[in-house]
C-alpha cells in the first residue's frame, strides 16, 4: 500500500472513529448472540449458552482492544489516556502550569514577533510584488580614487537602455527614481505633499503587478524609452480611495501636479507601495519622462543623472552571475577616460529584487539580524531551560508517584511517555497563547507602527515558531521525565529526597549557574532600557500650558525643487505675512532649527595651544526674530536676532541666561566675544560669536528642555542666531489671540485660499502636539518596559524554579529539622537568603556587564547621553532585580516552612516498614536510630558528611532554631521516632 | 495420546481468512464456524481472535466490508476479497506451498 493511501485510511479511520467503534461492538454482541443461540439449539438453558458462546469467544475486552490496535486506535487512546492524566495533574498543580504556560507564552510571543518582523523586512517580496525568483535587483558603487571607499550610485538613461538591449540576458529591465511632488485634485482638501516614483513604462509589467483599475503606462517603441508623450500617473489604491471614493472613480480624472496637469490612468493593485520593501511607500508614480517637465528640471537631467534604480526580469537561462558580469561592463564602459585615469573605478552587483545592497551597511544589517535572531533563540532557549527546572523540581516532588507506578509494573516507557505528554501538553497550551499574543501585537504594529512593509502575520511563521516551540517542548520535557524515572524504586520509595539530593546534584549546581548568568546579563539590558527610558522621559518635555493653547505649529511642503530654489521659500514668506495679517493672530514666525554644535572656549582663555581648556559645547539655532517673544521667552538682557544679522559677520547670537551665567557669572555679557574653534573631525571654521541678547532659560521652547542640568546631566546650551537664516521653511509657529484650538480649521481654510500650492501636511496647536508626543514617549516606554518586565520575569522564574528544586530535594532535612525545633520561618528565611545569595552574587557579575552596555549603548547611539547619575540607575534596577528576585525565592521558601515534620516522617516510615506501628509494640531497630542520629550528628558538627552536610551546616549559623536544637540532637534521637510514632497513632 | 489441537501458526489466520473469503462473502459469525469445520477442528481458535484479523485485513485493504440483513433478518456486516486480497491470496498461498514442501522434505527425510 503506498503511503499516501495509508495516510487516507488512517485518517479517515480517525474521523469515523466512533462509527468504526460502534460497528464493532454491534458486530461481536451479535455474533455472541447467534453462538449463544446455537448452543440453545442444542439444549443448553440461556445463561449457560451466553456463558459457552463467551468461552468460545474468549476474552472479550482484551479482542476488542486487539481490534483496536488493527486499526490503528491505539496510540491514539493513550495519547487520549495520558493527556487526560496529565490535565488532571496540572489542575491540581495550577501554580506550577501557569508559570509554566505563562513564560512559554512569552517566550514564544517574543520570539514570534522578531521573526515576523526579520521576515517582513528582509525574505518577503514587498506587499503585492509576486515572489518571483527571475526578479533581481541592479546595484552599482563607484569608488573616486583607488583608496576611497566604495559609494552607492544609481544608473543612467544610457546605461539602462544599453543594459536593456541585452534581451538574453533582461528578459525585462525596468527602473524608477523617488521623489516628492505636490498633487492638487482642485477638491476642497487642498494640496498635499506626496512620495512619488518615476517609472519606465514598463515598470509595473516587469514587476507582475496588476491594476485595481484602468490601465498602467503605455509601453512606448521599446520597454524602457524615456520618450513616451504621455503626461499620466498611476494612483496608488489609498490615494485613490482618498481622492475619489474607488479605484475605478479616479480613472480618466485630472489632477495638478507640481501645477502642472496630469491624467489619472490607473490605480495600482491595493496594497502595492513599490517594487521593493520601503519606509516612504510611493503614493503615486509617474513616466520618468515627464519629469522634467514636472521638477523643471533641463531635459537632459535623464542622460546625465546616475539616479535610477533598476530592476529586471532575467530572461529564462540566464544567471544572476551573467547578469552580474554584463552590468559590471556597462558601467565600466560608460566610465569617462578622465576619470579612469584619476583611478575612479566601478563595481556592479545584480542581487535577488529583495536583497539588500552590497557593502558595509549590508553587512551591519546582516550583524543586526543574526544579533537580532540571536535574541530570539536565546530567549526561547532560556524560556525552556527555565520551563525544564521548574519540571525538574515538580518531577522530584513527584519521585514517590513515580516510584509507585514504577513498582506497579508500569513500563519506563510508558511513564516517560506520561511525562512527555505532560511537558507537550504545556508546551502546545503555552505557544498557542504565545502565538495568540503575537498575532495580537503583530496586528496592532502593522495597523499603527511599521509601514511599507508586510507585517500581516503569516501563517508559515506561525507553523514555524509553534513547530519550534513543540520541538524544544519535548526536548525539554525529555531531560526531566529521564530524571524522574531513573533510579531504583527502592531508593525513592524509602526516601523522597535524598535519591533526588544525590542524583541532581549537578543538575541543581547547573540550574544555579545558569541562573546567575541569567540575572546578570538581564542587568545590563535593564539598565540599558531604563537609561534610553529616562531619557525618553527627559526628551519629553510639557511646554506652559498658557503657551501651548494659544500656538498652532504647522507643517507645509513648499515646491523646493531643484528648478526653483527660491520659490518655495518665497511662497512661504509670504504666507507668514498673510497669517500674521489675520486678526485672530497675534504672530507667525517660522520655527527655529539646530543647525550645528560648537564648542566655545570660555573667555580669557587663549584660543589656541591650551590642552586644558575643554571647549563647552553650544547648540547653535537658527531663529528668525519674533520667535522669543511668540513662545512668551523674555529676552533679559540685549536684543531679540535681527533680520539684518543675517549677513553680518561673526555672527551675533542671543544666548541662554544659564550660558551668561556659567561663563561670565553676575557680569553682563552683551558685546561679548566668544571664540569658537573647528571642533576636531567636524570641518568647521573657526568663528567668533558676538553675543547680542541673553534670553531666560529657565522657561520652555519648543526646542527642547530648559535645561537638563536640572536632570543631573550636562547641560544643554542653545545659542540662537538669525545668522544665514537657518530656521525651518517647513514649519510655521502661529500665536492666536484667544485659545488656539478653535483658529485651526479656520487658519487651513485660509492657507488653502491664499496658497493653493502649498501642502500643509499637519496642523494642530502645541497642546495636541504635545499630547501626540507624550502618547509616543509613552508607547516607546512601554515598549522597552515590556522587553526589561520580560527579561526580569524570566530570570525570576529561573529563580524560582532552582530553590523550589532545593526545597523539595531537602523536604525530608526541613521534616527534621523542624522536627528537632527549628522554628519554621527560620527554614524559609535560610532558603530566601540561598536564593537571594545566587541573585547577589548575579548582580555583582552583572554589574561590570552592565557598565558595558552603556559603553556600547553610547557608541552605537542607541542613547546619546546618561541623563541621570549611572550609578543611580544601576542601583533602582539592582533593587529592583532583587526585589523581584526576593519575591520569586519567597514562595517556595514559605512552602519549605509549610513542611510538616510527620509528612517527611511518613516518608520515612514507608520506608523502614513502618516505624510508627512498631513503634507500639517494639522499640525503633537500631540502624534506623543509627541513621538519624548521623544526620542529626551531621547537623551538629556542621561536618560535610553526606547529603544533609554542607546546607545543614550552613544552616546552622544561620538558623538559630536548628542550632539550638543540633545541641540537643543527640538526646533527642528518641522522641523523633517517638514524634513520629504519636502522629502514625493519631492517623 | 489424544490429539491436542494445535496452537495457530503467527499470520496463518490471515490466510485462512483470505481462503474462505476467495469461495464467497461471509459475516464474521459464519467465518468462524467455517473454520472450525474445515479445519476439523484441530486449529484452535478463539472465535473472538477472528475479528481483530478482519479489521486489519480491512485496514490493510486486502478485505472490504458492506453491512447486509441476513436471511434471519439480522443485521450483520459482510466481508469480501478485493482485487489486491486476491493477489495477496495468490502469492501467500504460493509462499506456503514452497514452505511446506521444504518443511515436508526435511522432515521425510529425519
Amino acid at each position: 500500500m503506498n503511503p499516501a493511501t495509508w495516510m487516507m485510511r488512517r485518517v479517515r479511520g480517525l474521523l469515523r472513529r466512533r462509527a468504526l467503534e460502534r460497528e464493532m461492538q454491534e458486530e461481536m454482541a451479535g455474533h455472541l448472540e447467534q453462538a449463544a443461540e446455537r448452543f440453545r439449539a442444542r439444549g443448553l438453558p440461556a445463561d449457560q449458552a451466553r456463558e459457552a458462546a463467551r468461552r468460545e469467544f474468549g476474552n472479550v475486552a482484551l479482542l476488542q482492544e486487539e481490534a483496536r490496535e488493527a486499526r490503528g486506535f491505539r496510540w491514539l487512546h493513550d495519547i487520549g489516556a495520558d493527556l487526560r492524566f496529565a490535565v488532571r495533574h496540572f489542575r491540581r498543580h495550577t501554580a506550577t502550569a501557569v508559570l509554566i504556560v505563562a513564560v512559554l507564552a512569552l517566550g514564544t510571543a517574543a520570539n514570534t514577533i522578531i521573526f515576523s518582523m526579520l521576515q517582513a523586512n528582509f525574505f518577503r517580496p514587498a506587499p503585492a510584488v509576486p515572489a518571483d525568483p527571475a526578479h533581481v535587483r541592479l546595484w552599482a558603487e563607484e569608488r573616486a580614487t583607488p583608496t576611497a571607499r566604495f559609494t552607492p550610485r544609481g544608473f543612467t538613461f544610457p546605461e539602462l537602455q544599453a543594459l536593456a538591449g541585452r534581451r538574453a540576458v533582461f528578459h525585462d529591465l525596468a527602473a524608477w527614481t523617488d521623489d516628492d511632488v505636490i498633487l492638487d485634485a482642485g477638491d476642497s482638501t487642498g494640496a498635499r505633499s506626496l512620495h512619488a516614483q518615476f517609472v519606465t513604462p514598463n515598470y509595473f509589467t516587469t514587476l507582475g503587478v496588476p491594476v485595481a483599475a484602468g490601465r498602467s503606462f503605455l509601453p512606448g517603441t521599446s520597454g524602457a524609452t524615456a520618450d513616451a508623450p504621455e503626461l499620466a500617473a498611476v494612483l496608488s489604491t489609498p490615494l485613490a480611495a482618498l481622492l475619489y471614493g474607488t479605484p475605478s472613480a479616479a480613472v480618466g480624472r485630472t489632477v495638478r501636479i507640481n501645477e502642472v496637469t496630469v491624467l489619472v490612468v490607473g490605480v495600482a493593485a491595493p496594497r502595492f507601495q513599490g517594487a521593493i520593501r520601503n519606509m516612504d511607500d510611493a503614493a503615486l508614480w509617474l513616466p520618468v519622462s515627464a519629469r522634467a517637465e514636472l521638477a523643471r528640471l533641463s531635459p537632459s537631467w535623464l542622460s546625465d543623472a546616475a539616479v535610477l534604480a533598476l530592476f529586471a526580469r532575467l530572461a529564462p537561462g540566464a544567471s544572476r552571475a551573467q547578469a552580474t558580469a554584463l552590468t559590471q561592463q556597462v558601467v565600466t564602459a560608460t566610465l569617462p577616460d578622465s576619470a579612469t585615469r584619476v583611478g575612479m573605478t566601478r563595481r556592479a552587483e545584480v542581487l535577488a529584487l529583495q536583497a539588500l545592497p552590497p557593502g558595509e551597511e549590508t553587512s551591519e544589517m546582516a550583524l543586526a539580524v543574526s544579533f537580532v535572531t540571536l535574541i530570539g533563540v536565546v530567549i526561547l532557549l532560556v524560556a525552556w531551560m527555565n520551563v525544564s527546572s521548574l519540571m525538574v523540581a515538580a518531577a522530584v516532588g513527584r519521585r514517590h508517584e513515580i516510584a509507585v507506578r514504577l513498582s506497579l509494573g508500569a513500563s519506563r516507557w510508558r511513564l516517560l511517555r506520561q511525562l512527555l505528554a505532560e511537558s507537550t501538553l504545556l508546551a502546545l497550551t503555552g505557544s498557542a497563547l504565545g502565538l495568540l499574543l503575537a498575532w495580537w501585537e503583530l496586528s496592532y504594529m502593522a495597523r499603527t507602527e511599521v509601514e511599507g512593509v508586510d507585517l500581516a502575520p503569516d501563517l508559515g511563521t506561525f507553523a514555524f515558531v509553534a513547530g519550534m516551540a513543540l520541538a524544544t517542548g519535548i526536548l525539554f520535557g525529555l531531560s526531566p521525565a529521564l530524571h524522574a524515572t531513573r533510579g531504583a524504586v527502592a531508593n525513592a520509595l524509602r526516601d523522597s529526597g535524598a535519591g533526588a539530593g544525590t542524583a541532581s546534584g549537578g543538575r541543581a549546581r547547573l540550574q544555579r549557574g545558569f541562573v546567575v548568568a541569567q540575572i546578570a546579563l538581564s542587568q545590563p539590558l535593564l539598565v540599558l532600557l531604563a537609561t534610553m527610558l529616562s531619557l525618553v522621559l527627559a526628551g519629553y518635555q510639557p511646554l506652559t500650558p498658557a503657551m501651548s493653547r494659544h500656538v498652532i505649529t504647522a507643517d507645509v511642503r513648499p515646491l523646493a525643487t531643484a528648478g526653483a530654489p527660491g520659490q518655495g521659500q518665497e511662497a512661504v514668506d509670504s504666507l507668514l505675512r498673510r497669517i500674521a495679517e489675520r486678526p485672530d493672530v497675534v504672530s507667525a514666525v517660522p520655527e527655529a532649527r539646530g543647525f550645528a554644535l560648537r564648542g566655545i572656549v570660555p573667555p580669557g582663555t587663549p584660543v589656541q595651544g591650551t590642552a586644558g581648556a575643554r571647549p563647552t559645547i553650544v547648540h547653535l539655532e537658527g531663529a528668525a526674530p519674533g520667535w522669543f517673544a511668540l513662545l512668551d521667552v523674555p529676552i533679559v538682557l540685549g536684543r531679540d536676532v535681527a533680520l539684518a544679522d543675517s549677513l553680518a559677520e561673526g555672527p551675533p547670537v542671543v544666548i541662554g541666561s544659564d550660558l551668561a551665567r556659567a561663563l561670565w557669572g553676575g557680569t553682563n555679557p552683551v558685546g561679548q566675544v566668544l571664540a569658537s574653534p573647528p571642533l576636531p573631525g567636524s570641518g568647521q571654521d573657526s568663528v567668533r560669536l558676538t553675543v547680542v541678547g541673553v534670553y531666560d532659560a529657565t522657561r520652555p521652547t519648543t526646542r527642547g528642555a530648559p535645561s537638563a542640568a536640572a536632570m543631573g546631566g550636562t547641560p544643554t546650551y542653545r545659542v540662537y542666531t538669525a545668522h544665514g537664516q537657518q530656521w525651518r521653511r517647513d514649519r510655521l509657529l502661529v500665536r492666536t489671540r484667544g485659545p488656539a484650538a478653535p483658529v485651526v480649521p479656520e487658519l487651513q481654510r485660509f492657507v488653502r485660499t491664499v496658497a493653493p500650492s502649498l501642502p500643509v501636511s499637519s496642523m494642530l496647536t502645541l497642546a495636541q502636539a504635545d499630547a501626540e508626543q507624550s502618547r509616543e514617549a509613552f508607547r516607546v516606554a512601554l515598549l522597552a518596559g515590556a522587553g526589561g518586565v520580560l527579561a526580569l520575569l524570566l530570570a525570576s522564574l529561573g529563580l524560582y524554579g532552582v530553590v523550589s528544586l532545593a526545597v523539595r530535594q531537602r523536604t525530608r532535612e526541613i521534616g527534621i529539622r523542624i522536627a528537632v525545633g527549628a522554628v519554621p520561618m527560620a527554614v524559609a528565611r535560610m532558603f530566601l537568603a540561598s536564593g537571594v545569595r545566587v541573585s547577589a552574587l548575579a548582580l555583582l557579575l552583572g554589574l561590570p556587564l552592565s557598565i558595558a552596555a552603556l559603553k556600547f549603548g553610547l557608541a552605537q547611539g542607541l542613547i546619546f547621553a546618561i541623563p541621570v547619575n549611572p550609578y543611580l540607575i544601576g542601583g533602582v534596577i539592582a533593587a529592583l532585580q532583587l526585589g523581584v528576585a526576593s519575591a520569586a525565592t519567597w514562595i517556595p521558601a514559605r512552602r519549605a516552612a509549610r513542611v510538616a515534620p510527620a509528612t517527611t516522617l511518613r516518608v520515612d516510615e514507608r520506608a523502614g516498614g513502618g516505624v510508627g506501628r512498631r513503634s507500639q509494640g517494639e522499640p525503633p531497630r537500631a540502624p534506623e536510630l543509627a541513621e538519624a542520629s548521623r544526620e542529626l550528628a551531621a547537623a551538629n558538627a556542621g561536618g560535610g558528611v553526606s547529603r544533609a552536610g554542607g546546607a545543614l551546616s550552613r544552616a546552622g549559623e544561620t538558623v538559630p532554631g536548628s542550632g539550638e536544637g543540633g545541641r540537643r540532637a543527640a538526646g533527642l534521637v528518641g522522641r523523633v521516632a517517638g514524634v513520629g510514632g504519636a502522629r502514625a497513632v493519631e492517623r | 495420546m489424544a490429539h491436542t489441537p494445535l496452537a495457530l501458526l503467527q499470520g496463518t489466520l490471515d490466510l485462512i481468512v483470505l481462503q474462505l473469503l476467495r469461495a464467497e462473502p461471509t459475516n464474521g459469525y459464519d467465518l468462524s464456524l467455517r473454520i472450525q469445520a474445515t479445519s476439523r477442528d484441530v486449529l484452535q481458535v478463539n472465535a473472538g481472535s477472528l475479528y481483530p484479523a478482519l479489521y486489519r485485513l480491512e485496514e490493510r485493504g486486502l478485505i472490504a466490508s458492506t453491512w447486509q440483513e441476513t436471511p434471519k433478518g439480522r443485521r450483520a456486516k459482510v466481508y469480501s476479497l478485493t482485487p489486491a486480497g486476491r493477489k495477496q491470496l495468490a502469492a501467500a498461498r504460493a509462499d506456503w506451498q514452497r514452505f511446506a514442501g521444504a518443511l515436508g522434505a526435511i522432515l521425510g527425510t529425519a
